[in-house]
């Protein structure tokens, strides 16, 4: 029983030390979900170059404790992207892109991380750069393109080439032997088309749908599309308007015993431009199994909203500016939470200042170009909007928090509020991470990451956790380390979150489990 | 109560059952537990000598990386003596040390061993190991698992003849001379030159190195088993007790104890309701771990134990393994062991560990303060824990790679909200008196700071006094430092 006497790699209780970590991009490390649930996580990178001028890449899948389930092997171009992974409970899925090939590829797996089979297709111009800009943005504040639907199969919503640009909705069971099932936009449509998939489950598919006549047009029309899960027929289809008002939908629950659908959206004046002009308020509908519109609670801003808002802010909900609403989510007891973050338009004095040195240099006979505008998104604080059972607002809690600022591209200071809130989210400004049920559904916990600024301290970031239980709130931070080259923060089971430190000196990747409190 | 493990064996004339006596004979009188004292004149004893030997072999070796490597294992020992992982005690350290010398001084064609120490290591893993510098650590996890001192005895001669075999520091001076050879670094620049498969080829090489290595290694093994009896048969302990401590060595993955505790008793309060929930594992990835057995059994560090006793019995025409007891004197070693191996765990913040074998212990030593304490103790450090975010430094998240209890403790921690977690700790307090109370003397250090965190979950404006008793009181006290460094 010699001892083995090799240097241990810092392994205590929870944390992993990786050495000898090169080069490393930190965002080929991403979590495997199942519906808001973390079972495991996948690295992906490039390993060798292999004969024929192709490459072979690594994919290692984790579990959910980090510890290697499986290692596959994947030969390509020199240009392959991991975009997604998702797990339903009995495959694994990974979504791949090969920019060289223009070519789309899904890989399923099963529990044993056999192959089971794959599909390819190629790719349009418009999701191509739609892929690009995603990569860009490191893949997370983007909506999943790969939806599992538990035990059943994946769902793969793409752009297509139409009339204009179009959306498929394409089921690709578990069972290879089975049909899947393709659902899309009219090839003839003169409108540019996109979905996005709400919720899906084994029964039923819900997708919002918007259409607009050009990618800058800052005027479109949103449909709820609701699919039988087994079959892509469409159930029914629901206008986002009714008589009195337009109406934009954000989010949706859908109720598996009393087969309704809840959406949660904000209301317009009549005739709005819905995404440019300012809402009126917040509007929950709830729908029939037969697509049949049942109820509709509408609370205004002005009046039902306001008065929750606390005596400075009564009446004045322009102090606040817009709120962006991330996600809506029911707890067990019935009751509804809509969390917002605040943003407003201000003006940007770097760039006003860039603007003055530009007109300066052009006076002085030089070019002045400037590319920023002279606007700039100030996000501030938390927001989340209480409803009972009924739909009625019954509170607004406000957690405040440091205030941040994102920049915007020359001219999008006149955008209207939606495209605005794009904009941020696209660039990772909001500070909202995700949103986890905890407890069987008696617990929320929004988990959120922050740069703290405290008089007489050195700033600092922080991962954060708004939860709620039993009627109150909790809130939970953890100081970020700063030593490391980079840091990421990634979702872990149930209150859990994964701490990524990388250290480029020393060549070490450290990952660390912490539980928040909630 | 009487508690037997049949041991599942392929040969038909071999049926081993593991009996654990002990608990019929101490079920009732219960076990008054001090943890083992620390002697500090044989812990500077022993520091001397290795820094000694050190300072010696030093001289006479050669090599920037052999240097490195003994300088290093030096300093890893000095640190693990000077941190508290051995025990210095009359208890096992002079009992094991007694065997040692017994076996060298019937052995005295084998010289050259005057700076061979053992150490017993606070380490649950049934283990032991030889450092190659005469000294060799015993883990007291192997200690608690087994019957008697010819057991001990085998297990101390095969280390023994590792070090005489001069297994450890020949094969690293062969690692070393290896990667500074011509042959590997030209491997290794025609590997770099490669065209294709670079990574491939060199994973693959690296992996071939340590199939070689693990071959390498299994048969060292055998050479120390065969040495082993070798030694032992100038003695008087029984041989064929080496085949009865590979047997052990077995099943030594399956925890001592089969008990199954039921954490709802354990935590129910009139306070508050037990929630099912805490003990329900969340589905995760349900991917089976890719293995390949014949890769794993090529790459194992030691033969499988039915081929160690086979040999054994082939070589050396053992007498047949005969059933038997653990040893009334040996008893009380393996008792004491196990609560020794709870109070460490204690003191190196293994607290899930400690609330499980906690509970399994209580079933056989019902009254017993320490437990009790210990289990206090370690819900209220893990609430302390959980709520300034280092909770991941004591506890790890749950697998179902552990055993059945271990599991759902774990399960338990991670899932329980913190406000709960103070009501569940609370409780326990609560229903167990005696772990608040605020007096006591020089024997109940346990007690002492189990009623200090009580305080301290309870903000209570006694918490300052009670730091204050218990530093005068136990000046040298096991939870000084967390005393001290305690917000």
């Amino acid at each position: 029983m010699a001892i083995l006497f090799a240097s241990m790699s810092g392994i205590t209780a929870q944390s992993k030390s990786v050495s000898s970590v090169v080069k490393l991009n930190i965002n080929n490390i991403q979590p495997i979900k199942k519906g808001d649930k973390i079972t495991g996580y996948y690295v992906f990178y490039k390993a060798d170059k292999v004969k024929g001028g192709d490459y072979s890449y690594k994919l290692i899948i984790y579990d959910e404790n980090v510890e290697k389930v499986a290692k596959k092997r994947i030969i390509a171009s020199s240009s392959l992207l991991l975009l997604e992974a998702q797990y339903n409970g009995e495959l694994l899925c990974f979504k791949l892109y090969d920019k060289k090939e223009k070519k789309s590829k899904l890989i399923f797996y099963n529990d044993k991380a056999e192959k089971i089979y794959t599909k390819s297709y190629e790719v349009s111009k418009m999701e191509r750069k739609m892929i690009l800009m995603r990569e860009q943005q490191g893949g997370s504040s983007s909506a999943p393109s790969l939806v599992p639907i538990e035990e059943k199969g994946f769902l793969d919503v793409t752009t297509v080439k139409n009339e204009k640009a179009g959306y498929q909705i394409k089921f690709y069971p578990n069972d290879k032997t089975q049909k899947g099932w393709k659902y899309a936009s009219k090839k003839t449509s003169p409108l540019l088309e996109f979905a996005t998939v709400m919720e899906a489950n084994k029964n039923i598919i819900v997708c919002l749908v918007g259409a607009k006549k050009k990618m800058m047009s800052q005027n479109a029309s949103y449909n709820v599309v609701t699919l039988d899960a087994n079959t892509g027929k469409e159930l029914y289809k629901i206008k986002a308007s009714s008589p009195k008002y337009e109406e934009s939908i954000l989010n949706s629950y859908y109720d598996e015993g009393k087969k309704e659908l809840t959406l949660f959206g904000n209301y317009f004046r009549k005739g709005s431009n819905v995404i440019k002009d300012n809402s009126l308020g917040i509007v929950i509908t709830t729908v029939n199994a037969e697509g049949k519109k049942i109820g509709q609670k509408y609370n205004s801003w002005s009046k039902d909203i306001a008065k929750y808002l606390g005596p400075s802010k009564r009446g004045k909900i322009s102090e606040i500016g817009f709120i962006f609403f991330h996600q809506f989510v029911r707890k067990a007891d019935g009751t509804f939470y809509g969390i917002g973050e605040s943003y407003r338009k201000t003006v940007s004095g770097a760039a006003t200042a860039g603007k003055i040195l530009a007109l300066a240099a052009i006076a002085a006979g030089g070019t002045g170009s400037n590319n920023e505008s002279s606007f700039q998104i100030t996000v501030r604080d938390f927001y989340i909007f209480e409803f009972d059972q009924d739909k009625n607002i019954t509170g607004v809690k406000t957690i405040e928090k440091s205030v941040s600022r994102v920049g915007l591209p020359k001219g999008a200071g006149y955008y209207g509020p939606q495209i605005l809130a794009q904009i941020v989210k696209a660039q990772g400004g909001f500070d909202f991470s995700y949103l986890k049920t905890l407890n069987e559904g008696k617990t929320f916990a929004v988990f959120y990451q922050n740069y703290e600024k405290i008089k007489g301290e050195k700033n600092k970031s922080v991962c954060g956790v708004i939860s709620h239980t039993d009627g109150e709130y909790l809130i939970d931070k953890i100081d970020l380390p700063t030593e490391a080259t980079f840091t990421k923060v990634l979702p872990a089971q149930d209150g859990n979150v994964l701490f990524m430190e990388y250290y480029r000196k020393d060549k070490k990747l450290k990952m660390e489990f912490k539980k928040m409190n909630y | 109560m009487l508690i037997s493990l049949i041991v599942k064996c392929s040969r038909s004339f071999f049926c081993f059952s593991f009996v654990l006596l002990s608990a019929s004979l101490f079920a009732q009188s219960g076990y008054e537990y001090q943890p083992s004292q620390q002697d500090e004149s044989k812990l500077a004893d022993s520091k001397n000598k290795l820094d000694l030997w050190q300072k010696e072999q030093y001289k006479e070796i050669s090599g920037k990386d052999y240097k490195e490597f003994h300088k290093e294992r030096h300093e890893h020992l000095v640190n693990k003596i000077e941190t508290g992982y051995y025990i210095y005690d009359d208890f096992f350290y002079v009992r094991l040390n007694k065997i040692l010398q017994k076996i060298i001084a019937s052995n005295p064609n084998y010289t050259n061993l005057d700076n061979t120490e053992i150490l017993v290591e606070r380490s649950v893993v049934p283990n032991a190991a030889c450092y190659g510098n005469g000294i060799m650590v015993f883990n007291l996890g192997l200690i608690s698992r087994l019957q008697n001192d010819d057991q001990l005895a085998f297990v101390i001669s095969h280390e023994l003849s590792h070090q005489i075999l001069n297994h450890v520091d020949g094969s690293v001076k062969n690692k070393i001379d290896y990667l500074d050879s011509k042959e590997y670094k030209n491997k290794i620049k025609s590997i770099k030159n490669l065209e294709y498969n670079n990574n491939t080829v060199y994973e693959s090489f690296l992996l071939d190195l340590s199939l070689k290595s693990s071959g390498r290694t299994r048969q060292k093994e055998r050479e120390a088993d065969s040495l082993a009896i070798v030694l032992l048969q100038n003695t008087n302990y029984k041989l064929n007790e080496s085949l009865n401590l590979l047997a052990i060595l077995d099943i030594s993955d399956e925890p001592k104890y089969a008990d199954t505790i039921d954490y709802k008793t354990q935590f129910s309060a009139d306070s508050y309701e037990f929630q099912d929930a805490w003990l329900l594992k969340r589905n995760g990835l349900a991917v089976q771990q890719e293995y390949d057995q014949e890769l794993i059994d090529s790459l194992k560090t030691h033969p499988d134990c039915d081929l160690r006793i086979s040999l054994l019995e082939k070589n050396f025409k053992l007498p047949p393994l005969q059933k038997h007891e653990i040893e009334s004197v040996f008893k009380e070693v393996t008792i004491h062991s196990d609560f020794e191996l709870i109070h460490s765990d204690l003191l190196d913040g293994r607290y899930g560990r400690v609330i499980e074998n906690g509970f399994v212990l209580q079933n056989y030593y019902p009254d017993n303060d320490f437990l009790t304490a210990a289990i206090g103790i370690s819900l209220a450090e893990i609430y302390f824990a959980q709520k300034n975010h280092s909770l991941r430094q004591f506890v790890p998240l749950p697998d179902d790679d552990y055993n059945m209890n271990y599991h759902r403790i774990l399960l338990m921690i991670n899932n329980i909200r913190l406000s709960d977690l103070k009501k569940v700790t609370l409780a326990y307090y609560n229903k167990n008196e005696g772990i608040k109370s605020t007096s006591h003397d020089e024997q109940n250090e346990h007690l002492a700071y189990a009623s200090y965190l009580y305080l301290k979950l309870k903000n209570s404006e006694l918490l300052e006094k009670t730091k204050t008793d218990y530093l005068t009181l136990y000046p040298q006290g096991f939870f000084i430092n967390k005393l001290k460094t305690n917000k």
